[in-house]
């Protein structure tokens, strides 16, 4: 099966005055259609710039890119803006965190629908205005909006965050994209209103076959979402595998100190978390080593002078680490 | 070494190189500003033309010489002469002093009550502020140099006069940025903060408030001593700023208006003097907004 | 007697009532029922954990509870004496001994101070210390939180998130108090310095022996440093109980669909979730009966009709008519 979007060796470097600041440094990762992906960090990791690189969506300058995003074997960046114009929201959309701030507040939420409607049909026969409308209500409908028809003519104050948050839904999925891009679709969400949107995305996603690639900071919705997950530090992919493998062998010691800071609900009261001392390090002075080196308890004098590069072990997983954890038949030093 | 290194105290050695001090880092950004620096140089000339007017002086500027009355800029007059044979580059320096008083006076005079009743206004909202605003708005609703042609008319002539009209009639714009300020900040957390440990009203405002509003009080206040200097020479053309001896820049430009056509010396340089000063002040209020702004940092 | 004396805190029928301005001359045209009968009491040294959707009140309970808001009705208790009827002096003592770390560590410290200022001010105001006395109490205070004495020259845009809300701490820790009123301190944090800062608050409470009034959106976080917890749903608690029985037994079926809605990081244990149908309703416009009657599984008739009371039975409290 060929992948529908191959990220090779991604770098986005912001240069801002003598600084480089480097956000993605180094990113490799395939998604294949119709595959739900999580991209999982914390902030400042790198996991949404690598998704506004995806789109070109970075104003450059201060934003450099390098390597290469396979977009269906065809290189995004190194298109002309007006082939990746034609991408953007028609092969791949995008779902941002904020639904407060991402729809127009001076249209219609139908006519903002059926607006990406029309936009992408231009070269390729036209559509009628009504018939764009009708599948504004038609996708409105689709997103679990009652009265979709009245709906439609409201504008986005009018709704609630999670109505918004379908709405865009609605809006990403109207041309039916080969891949979503989710940033944090949730976060901005109550718990309960969260649930509803989770499934309503995965729900979609597979009856539009579409390919997802969830970008979240929230290890309990990677766990309940996707099939395979990247774990990113520091501008850098340290782990992939299936979700499965990586929550029940984490081979690399950032994954495995995440997995076990988090409270859980069957955990004991007041009971010393795990933690994982000190902090993020400065994406403009990024050590010569390992970046996670500094805060690593395995740390060994090679993850100070060589910067490990993401290799395959045990099979489908990927780790960035010289000394990986919990090896099937191999023993840590 | 593993453990020390784990230790958060030591881990953010990085941001132990970064560390400024604010008055350093001011600084530091204040020189990067092209139009900062440039504002700068232009008012330190101006400073040190009117500290060291009697210096620069080649001539007295109230002694007038009928004979060389008009005459065109030489060698020996580098302005040129007025209507009286007065040296005009002498006059433009003295007339340095009385500009940077009046402006620098009045906007004193506007900013301490622009503050205090903004401040007031915005902390307390409700009634107190419906109040103030409003006898602000009024204020504002005038055009402010036909309120101080009123005042000047009502106080009578002199310097000290100009900066109490012109300063009065500026207060509502420090009053409104004060406010709308004030009504930002007083939203923040951190004066939520300082309220739960225990900080009263006068504290809260003047410790945790006013300070984080400064900036574009700062702005505002540079700008305006440019505005209030050509106000005070507004004053000065229609003859009721500073009496006609003095040298006074606006004067200057009024007393010069009939001979405009055969001698036109006598307007361009105090033109000219006023011009580069309320450029200096602009020049440096935009360049500490720039400064100054959080946004940028 | 002796009941009063093991609380720090009691909390009976709190309500906060805000106008809704409108109309041409700033009428009132609504209110919103921000807190709608809250009652509570935390012994010396518990923490008492409340959670609930944004808009449930839980964060205006306790800016009331500290004074920071005016309740509409209803009475706050701390060590027996109810605090509205504070004068300014009495006032100032009660910020000495109930304290407040915010959510926020980016808004919630004065920028144009220094953090060894911030954390000084405190102790300056209530006259606790001066001199080479002071600085020695603002390192003591900066270490017990983690951070090296050096931190207190600098500005608090020089941290990050976690350095940041250890200063908070600090600051509250500074006048010693009894009652900290944790306003979502770790909801801005990464999991990775959450759970430092988690740490830091139980090490801290036992042993200063303080005790903790913690609001937060996150179960697992409630969960992980209460000792009892309250749920909060539009304004009313609907459900109290210790936090191990409320986890593994809920009795209200919004505690229920709390629980279930939590994504859980266990992957293959698909949990059988609840999903609730529709938003919260507003606050303005409360439903009658049972407020969470609208979107509960489990309404009946009575639901949408009269509104269940808040009710003692086992040693737990719970606002249902199914019970």
């Amino acid at each position: 099966m060929t992948a529908l979007l191959e990220i090779k060796n991604l770098q986005t470097h912001f240069h801002i005055g003598k600084r480089v600041i480097k956000a993605v440094d180094g990113v490799t990762i395939s998604v294949q259609p119709g595959e739900i992906l999580a991209i999982v960090g914390e902030s400042g990791c790198g996991k949404s710039v690598t998704a506004m690189s995806i789109m070109r969506l970075l104003p450059s300058p201060p934003a450099k890119h390098s390597g290469q995003v396979l977009f269906e074997g065809h290189d995004i960046l190194n298109m002309p803006m007006e082939d990746v114009q034609n991408i953007r929201g028609k092969e791949i959309s995008m779902i941002f965190q904020e639904p407060m701030t991402s729809l127009n507040p001076a249209y219609k939420i139908g006519d903002q629908i059926a607006e990406t409607v029309r936009v992408h049909h231009r070269d390729g026969g036209k559509v009628s205005k009504k018939a764009a409308w009708d599948r504004a209500v038609e996708m409105l409908e689709k997103v679990g909006i009652p009265g979709a028809a009245q709906r439609a003519r409201q504008y986005p104050h009018q709704m609630s965050g999670g109505m918004r948050q379908r709405v865009m839904i609605a809006m990403a999925l109207a041309c039916n994209p080969k891949l979503l891009l989710a940033d944090e679709p949730t976060t901005a969400l109550d718990v309960t209103i969260q649930a509803q949107i989770l499934d309503l995305i995965r729900d979609l996603a597979q009856e539009f076959n579409t390919a997802l690639v969830l970008i979240t900071h929230d290890l309990g919705v990677v766990a309940e979402m996707a099939q395979n997950m990247a774990v990113m530090y520091a501008g850098r992919v340290v782990e992939q595998g299936a979700v499965a493998d990586v929550f029940d062998r984490p081979h690399h010691p950032y994954t495995a100190g995440l997995l076990d800071s988090i409270p859980r609900l069957d955990g004991t009261k007041k009971q010393r978390l795990h933690t994982i001392e000190g902090m993020v390090p400065d994406l403009a002075h990024l050590p010569q080593g390992c970046t996670f080196a500094d805060r690593c308890e395995y740390g060994q004098p090679l993850c100070r002078q060589k910067k490990p590069e993401l290799q395959a072990v045990d099979g489908d997983r990927q780790v960035a680490c010289h000394y990986p954890l919990n090896l099937t038949g191999g023993v840590h030093p | 070494m593993e453990i020390q290194l784990k230790d958060s105290n030591t881990s953010d050695a990085a941001s132990l190189a970064v560390h400024k001090s604010p008055v350093v880092e001011f600084l530091e950004r204040f020189f990067r500003s092209n139009s900062a620096v440039i504002g700068l140089v232009l008012l330190l000339i101006l400073v040190a033309a009117a500290l060291f007017a009697p210096v620069f002086a080649p001539y007295d500027p109230y002694e007038s010489n009928m004979p060389n009355a008009l005459t065109a800029p030489n060698s020996a007059h580098l302005m040129g002469t007025d209507e009286l044979g007065r040296d005009i580059f002498s006059r433009i320096l003295y007339g340095a002093r009385i500009s940077l008083v009046v402006g620098v006076q009045a906007v004193s005079l506007a900013l301490i009550c622009g503050v205090v009743l903004g401040a007031v206004a915005g902390y307390y909202g409700g009634k107190v502020d419906t109040v103030i605003m409003g006898f602000m708005d009024v204020m504002l609703s005038f055009p402010s140099i036909l309120l101080a042609i009123a005042f000047m008319t009502v106080l009578g002539r002199g310097i000290d006069k100009a900066v109490i009209a012109i300063g009065i009639v500026s207060i509502p714009q420090y009053a409104r940025i004060v406010r709308s300020s004030v009504l930002s900040v007083k939203e923040n957390v951190y004066v939520t903060a300082a309220r739960a440990i225990g900080n009263g009203d006068g504290r809260l405002i003047f410790v945790h408030i006013l300070p984080n509003v400064l900036a574009p009080i700062i702005v505002r206040a540079t700008i305006g001593i440019s505005d209030a200097i050509l106000e005070a020479a507004a004053l000065g053309f229609l003859g009721l700023g500073v009496a006609p001896p003095t040298a006074e820049w606006g004067t200057m430009l009024g007393s010069g208006r009939q001979t405009i056509f055969n001698a036109p010396h006598i307007v361009t340089f105090p033109g000219l003097a006023i011009t580069m000063t309320v450029m200096a002040f602009n020049l440096l209020g935009d360049g500490l907004r720039d400064v100054l702004d959080p946004r940028l940092k | 007697m002796s009941s009063r004396d093991s609380n720090l805190l009691m909390v009976n029928d709190l309500r906060k009532y805000f106008p809704i301005k409108g109309g041409f001359f700033g009428s009132t045209v609504g209110t919103v029922k921000a807190v709608d009968g809250v009652s509570f009491s935390i012994k010396r040294g518990e923490t008492l954990g409340l959670v609930g959707e944004s808009g449930c009140g839980k964060s205006t309970t306790g800016m009331m509870v500290l004074c920071l808001l005016e309740p509409t009705s209803g009475e706050i208790l701390f060590e027996g004496e109810n605090v509205a009827q504070f004068n300014k002096s009495r006032l100032k003592d009660f910020r000495r001994q109930a304290q407040i770390v915010f959510q926020d560590p980016y808004a919630s410290l004065n920028p144009r101070m220094s953090v060894g200022d911030i954390i000084a001010e405190p102790m300056i105001l209530h006259g606790i210390a001066k001199g080479p006395d002071l600085t020695k109490r603002v390192e003591k205070l900066l270490r017990l939180v983690g951070l090296g004495p050096h931190h207190g020259r600098r500005y608090p845009h020089e941290f990050s998130g976690g350095q940041r809300q250890r200063v908070g701490i600090a600051r509250a820790l500074a006048v010693d108090p009894k009652l900290i009123v944790c306003d979502e301190p770790v909801s801005a944090l990464d999991v990775s310095i959450q759970s430092q800062i988690l740490n830091l608050l139980v090490e801290l409470q036992q042993e200063m022996g303080l005790t903790y009034l913690f609001i937060a959106h996150g179960l697992n976080v409630i969960k992980h440093i209460s000792d009892r917890i309250g749920v909060m749903y539009l304004g009313k608690m609907v459900e109290l109980a210790g936090g191990d029985e409320l986890i593994t037994d809920p009795w209200h079926p919004y505690t229920r669909t709390l629980i279930s809605a939590i994504p859980k990081p266990q992957p293959g244990q698909k949990s059988n979730r609840i999903v609730l149908q529709g938003d919260v309703p507003s606050p303005a416009n409360p439903p009658n009966g049972c407020r969470f009657h609208t979107r509960c599984p489990e309404c009946t008739e009575i639901c949408t009709l009269t509104e269940p009371e808040f009710k003692q039975r086992n040693g737990r409290f719970v606002a249902c008519h199914h019970v």
